[in-house]
């Protein structure tokens, strides 16, 4: 039986998971077997579309189907969470499963603690992560750094330090420092990212300290919470996954390479809000660049910490429909509304089509804001000072008051008969 | 529960980007980035973020349609399909008009293109192309040898400067226009030539608020600074292009001073941007609506080729293309011979009682003024094929009912010459069917079975690349690779990215300088003292989706802070614009982002000068 906390080195019997699977296929056994058991109606992953380059969200409900989406793909920059908010139900009608990398369990309980999905009907596992690449990004940084034919490549992995790729003729790999330095590499969030074991899902899974004869054949799994020893045990029983306990000293090293991510990010966080400078040359730079905004909407769709039905940005009193580029208070909205929250996730950077760095701008201020109010995002249910009224119920109580400008209803202006 | 991604293409404008539709049991639910795709790495605009709204929008005309005593019944296919077939017996070949459409697939445009040609045999086919820069593609082919943009939308992030002139991408092609912001990241400059400070002309290290209309004039001051200069590029004037001397003679006139006075820019700012253009290799042109003429392309081709600009990434003469398909439907054949007429010809004839029928396939061309709906009004027999009952639709004797593009397969070709396939997500709304279908089965019904028994768009697609050369060799499966193929496909793996690398497509293969002229167009007057920047109109597509209409409720008229004082205009106010050809009566939108003395109209109204009235609130 194993209990939360438990450290274990797992993989799978089933012998086309293994084929497909990453390491030790733990991720798509347990899947299997949470399927197959009805703990889950269905499963979210992420699975290989036109090529390895493209990730797509794909739901599974028959077992037999899983085996295609065993296997990681470090160019599935995508984010879950909000796809199952939007087409499926807030997970309010089916239990579902969702392989999470560390920004989706964030934004799991971001949406969470917002009503926006029921959590209770989510199991997630977790995938440790060292992070994402943009698809076009790695093709040409594959061509020009590897020299390589990005459609020749059947394999690339992110394994000690190194991005590697094994091609039709060899393999190869570059230090991601060096990738990094000359502008390929990691999404700039990714390098900031210090959710690299996500804990808050049911289970976390990855590589790092599976050493010894174990080494590339298992999954190293930590047990987060009772759901996740439930769903392990119920997998051993039913053959489709092997465990034993995790040697100590992987463990050590499984410490080590945590800390190293860790303090990674620490530098690049240093070096990216730096460079933001502060105060009013921050405010100016990012003035400046979102003054190319051309209100896509981009950044508004795919953030998670955005679910209003009434967005604000809406409002014409505020933001004049059709004017391009729209004025500051496009974006002050979203700063205002968001950057307690924000997870860091990337999304509203990676599709932004005037190349504004809206995550780290977002990421830059929620920085600021955690060490003033210790509102730590996505990692429990708690409720940051945002979050505390409902949209509906607020914009209805404000509109009751014959307003629904906060700004009249706080202040109460004179004029204001 | 079914839930997929279906990866397609937007079908907006020609940029060309990819984006996943989000199908869930059966209905295209929303849209999702689609970051692997080469154009746009998942970033969309507006439009395309929303362009599922009108898929499932409760406007789609769902069945064929019969007008009787002046109203629509529902009618079957079959009943549409005789109904059709005998009006158009018995007209002549040559009273049939065809019109074509810039954002239906390659495959409908193809054998609509048959249908004119073999079933009702008339030399009158075009597509809406004519505002669509029909005649500045033909400019191109002339220059240069063949009718599309030189570069790469991807490759205008590596060039070191960059002049937009009629074109504001960052609004029109935003995910082109993208390309412009990464290459100034990139340290370019950007040089943009519009009389309105646009969302373009906010990013510019030098904006030339230009007078609409006089960008020739413009060009070719530059032109002329460079050669005063003698900056020109010599080794590549000797050696890749002919008619040097004349295009040289023909800008001499366009000194910076006067140009100065044609343009209403100072004579400094003109040599600026002769200096900034030559600065640095490789230099791009980007232009799009504003080339309607064929003159300004050929402006543009003359400058690149002074500077050696052809033939290198980041380079070259870019025409982006309004609607999705403008591009393919002229590649596959969509426009008339020496003997045939043009779309404007066609109504010209309609008018004189000579063109007796028109079939028009997705294009709304009522909303090009009021003369062409008053023509489409009176016309003998009018079939209009669409998704929606828009103006051309209303006035139809029948309908037949399109299916959007998330309903069928098929090719679109983006600005850059890359063909990309759209894809079959989900099944047409009602009773609607792909274009092409329509098409074959209509021109089945007129006894042509054989040369449409197509039961594919892949069919139709092989039969396309038996006869347009740019499209041999390129198949289905060819087209797989998120890459897709740009044509020619003989360059590569993928096509061509850079056309023109070892030499001109034209006969000599030589780039050919053009003598143009300035000539100016109508001219401010007492009467008439606004100039008219034509306004990015409101397609078929965007009317019915919620959220642009949302953002762009109404036609506007945009005037300047200063004029509007003078005129007691404020925003909100409502303005009868008249000039020479009618007036209409638009609320204004008052703005310092327009150069006073100019106001900005939606392109349907035809007038390069008008009054301003204020008139009572309605
Ligand atoms: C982008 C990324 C970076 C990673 N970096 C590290 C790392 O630095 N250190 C480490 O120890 N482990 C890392 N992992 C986790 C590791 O690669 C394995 O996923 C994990 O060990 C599980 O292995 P497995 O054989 O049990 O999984 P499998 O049985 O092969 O299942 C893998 C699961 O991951 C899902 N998946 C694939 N790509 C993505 C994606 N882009 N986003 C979300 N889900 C995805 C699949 O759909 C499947 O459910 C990373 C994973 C990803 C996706
Ligand atoms: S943000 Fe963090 S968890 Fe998400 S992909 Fe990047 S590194 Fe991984
Ligand atoms: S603001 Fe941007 S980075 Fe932050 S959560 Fe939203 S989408 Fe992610
Ligand atoms: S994604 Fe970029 S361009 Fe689009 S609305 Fe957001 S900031 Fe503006
Ligand atoms: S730029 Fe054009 S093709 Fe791209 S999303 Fe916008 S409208 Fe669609």
């Amino acid at each position: 039986m194993s209990k939360k906390g438990d450290m274990l080195y797992a993989w799978t019997n089933d012998a086309d998971i293994k084929k497909k699977a990453e390491l030790g296929g733990a991720v798509t056994a347990l899947w299997k077997y949470a399927l197959e058991s009805k703990a889950v109606d269905a499963v979210l992953v992420i699975s290989k579309g036109k090529d390895l380059y493209d990730a797509k969200p794909t739901l599974v409900k028959n077992a037999a189907e899983l085996a295609n989406t065993a296997g990681s793909l470090h160019c599935g920059t995508l984010l879950l969470p909000k796809l199952v908010k939007k087409y499926l139900e807030g997970a309010e009608n089916m239990k579902l499963g969702v392989t999470v990398k560390g920004c989706d369990a964030m934004a799991f309980y971001e949406l969470a603690k917002r009503k926006q999905i029921n959590l209770d009907n989510v199991v997630m596992i977790g995938v440790n992560c060292g992070g994402s690449v943009s698809p076009v990004l790695a093709r040409r940084m594959i061509t020009e750094k590897y020299g390589v034919d990005p459609d020749m490549v059947h394999k690339e992995e992110i394994d000690k330090g190194q991005f590697i790729i094994e091609f039709e003729g060899g393999h190869k790999g570059i230090s991601v420092d060096e990738l990094e330095e000359s502008g390929y590499g990691r999404r700039s969030n990714c390098r900031r990212c210090k959710m690299k074991i996500p804990r808050q899902a049911d289970l976390a899974c990855g590589n790092w300290g599976v050493i010894g004869e174990k080494a590339g054949k298992a999954t190293f799994v930590e047990v987060c919470s009772d759901k996740g020893a439930k769903l392990v045990d119920g997998a051993v029983k039913s053959g489709v996954l092997s465990v034993e306990p995790s040697i100590p000293k992987g463990l050590e090293i499984r410490g080590k390479v945590e800390g190293a991510m860790l303090k990674l990010g620490d530098k690049w966080r240093k070096h990216d809000f730096e460079a933001l400078g502060e105060g009013t040359d921050r405010l100016k730079k990012i003035m400046e660049e979102t003054s190319r905004c051309i209100k896509c909407y981009s950044c508004i769709s795919a953030c998670p910490i955005c679910y209003c039905v009434d967005c604000t940005t809406k409002n014409p009193n505020y933001v004049t429909p059709g004017e391009v580029p729209p004025n500051f208070m496009f974006h002050l909205i979203r700063f205002a509304h968001i950057a307690d929250s924000c997870v860091n996730c990337g999304q509203c950077q990676e599709l932004c089509p005037s190349e504004i760095p809206n995550a780290l701008f977002m990421h830059s201020q929620q920085v600021e804001l955690e060490k003033m109010f210790n509102h730590v995002p996505g990692v429990s249910m708690e409720l940051p000072l945002m979050a505390y009224a409902e949209e509906r119920v607020e914009r209805d109580r404000l509109h009751n008051t014959g307003s629904d400008m906060i700004y009249e209803n706080v202040f109460k202006p004179l004029n204001k008969h | 529960m079914d839930f997929k991604y279906v990866p397609s293409i937007c079908p907006y404008c020609g940029t060309g980007c990819g984006i996943n539709l989000v199908v869930k049991d059966g209905q295209v639910k929303g849209i999702s980035p689609w970051q692997r795709n080469p154009v746009n790495e998942g970033k969309v605009c507006i439009r395309g973020n929303k362009s599922f709204e009108f898929v499932n929008s409760a406007e789609r005309i769902t069945t064929p349609l019969i007008k009787k005593d002046g109203k629509f019944a529902e009618a079957s296919w079959e009943d549409a399909y005789r109904e059709i077939a005998s009006k158009l017996k018995a007209v002549k070949g040559d009273e049939i008009g065809c019109v074509a459409s810039a954002r239906t697939c390659n495959e409908d445009n193809y054998v609509f293109k048959n249908f004119a040609a073999n079933v009702v045999k008339t030399a009158n086919i075009d597509y809406c192309g004519r505002r669509c820069n029909a005649d500045a593609v033909r400019g191109l082919t002339e220059a240069f040898g063949q009718g599309a943009m030189t570069n790469s939308i991807t490759d205008i992030s590596a060039a070191k400067a960059i002049l937009v002139i009629g074109s504001n991408p960052l609004e029109e092609n935003p995910l082109a226009g993208r390309r412009v912001i990464m290459a100034r990241k990139n340290g370019a400059k950007v040089i943009v030539a519009d009389a309105r400070t646009s969302a373009t002309a906010k990013i510019a290290d030098l904006h030339l608020a230009v007078n609409p209309g006089t960008e020739v004039a413009f060009v070719n001051g530059v032109a002329a600074a460079i050669i005063k200069a003698g900056k020109e590029n010599k080794d590549f004037i000797a050696k890749k292009t002919a008619n040097f001397e004349k295009c040289k003679a023909a800008v001499a006139p366009c000194t910076p001073d006067a140009v100065a006075k044609i343009c209403g820019i100072s004579a400094e700012a003109v040599t600026k941007a002769a200096e900034l253009f030559t600065a640095a290799h490789p230099a791009s042109i980007i232009t799009s609506a504003g080339a309607v003429s064929g003159d300004l392309i050929r402006a543009c081709a003359n400058l690149a080729l002074l500077t050696g600009n052809v033939g290198v990434a980041g380079a070259g003469v870019n025409l982006l293309r309004g609607k999705s398909n403008a591009q393919g439907a002229m590649d596959v054949g969509c426009v008339p011979a020496d003997n045939g007429h043009t779309v404007p010809a066609m109504i010209e004839a309609a008018a004189a009682g000579k063109i007796k029928a028109l079939y028009i396939m997705g294009e709304n061309i009522a909303s090009a003024g009021s003369h062409v709906a008053a023509v489409l009004d009176k016309v003998g027999f009018l079939v209009v094929q669409d998704m929606f009952m828009t103006e051309t639709a209303a006035k139809a004797h029948v309908i037949l009912p399109s299916a959007s593009f998330a309903e069928r397969d098929g090719t679109v070709t983006n600005s850059e010459r890359r063909i990309q396939r759209v894809t079959k997500a989900v099944e047409p709304a009602g009773k609607s069917k792909a274009d092409w279908q329509i098409v074959c089965d209509l021109a089945k019904a007129m006894g042509a079975e054989k040369d449409f028994a197509f039961t594919s768009s892949e069919e139709i697609f092989a039969e396309i690349t038996k006869h347009v050369p740019a499209y041999a060799g390129i198949t289905y499966t060819k087209l797989e690779a998120p890459e897709a193929v740009q044509w020619p496909a003989a360059g590569g793996k993928f096509g061509t990215a850079v056309l023109y690398a070892d030499k001109f497509a034209t006969k000599d293969g030589k780039g050919a300088f053009a003598a143009v002229e300035y000539k100016a167009g109508e001219a401010v007057s007492a009467e008439y003292p606004f100039a008219v920047a034509a306004q990015w109109p409101m397609g078929t597509l965007s009317m019915n989706t919620p959220s642009i209409v949302r953002e762009f409720p109404e036609a506007k008229v945009i005037i300047s802070k200063a004029d509007a004082e003078n005129l007691g205009i404020i925003t909100g106010s409502s303005v009868k614009v008249s000039g020479k050809s009618g007036s209409v009566t638009l609320a204004a939108t008052v703005t310092t982002a327009i150069k006073a003395g100019v106001v900005s109209l939606p392109l349907t109204f035809a007038a390069a000068a008008v009054k301003l009235e204020k008139t009572e609130e309605a």
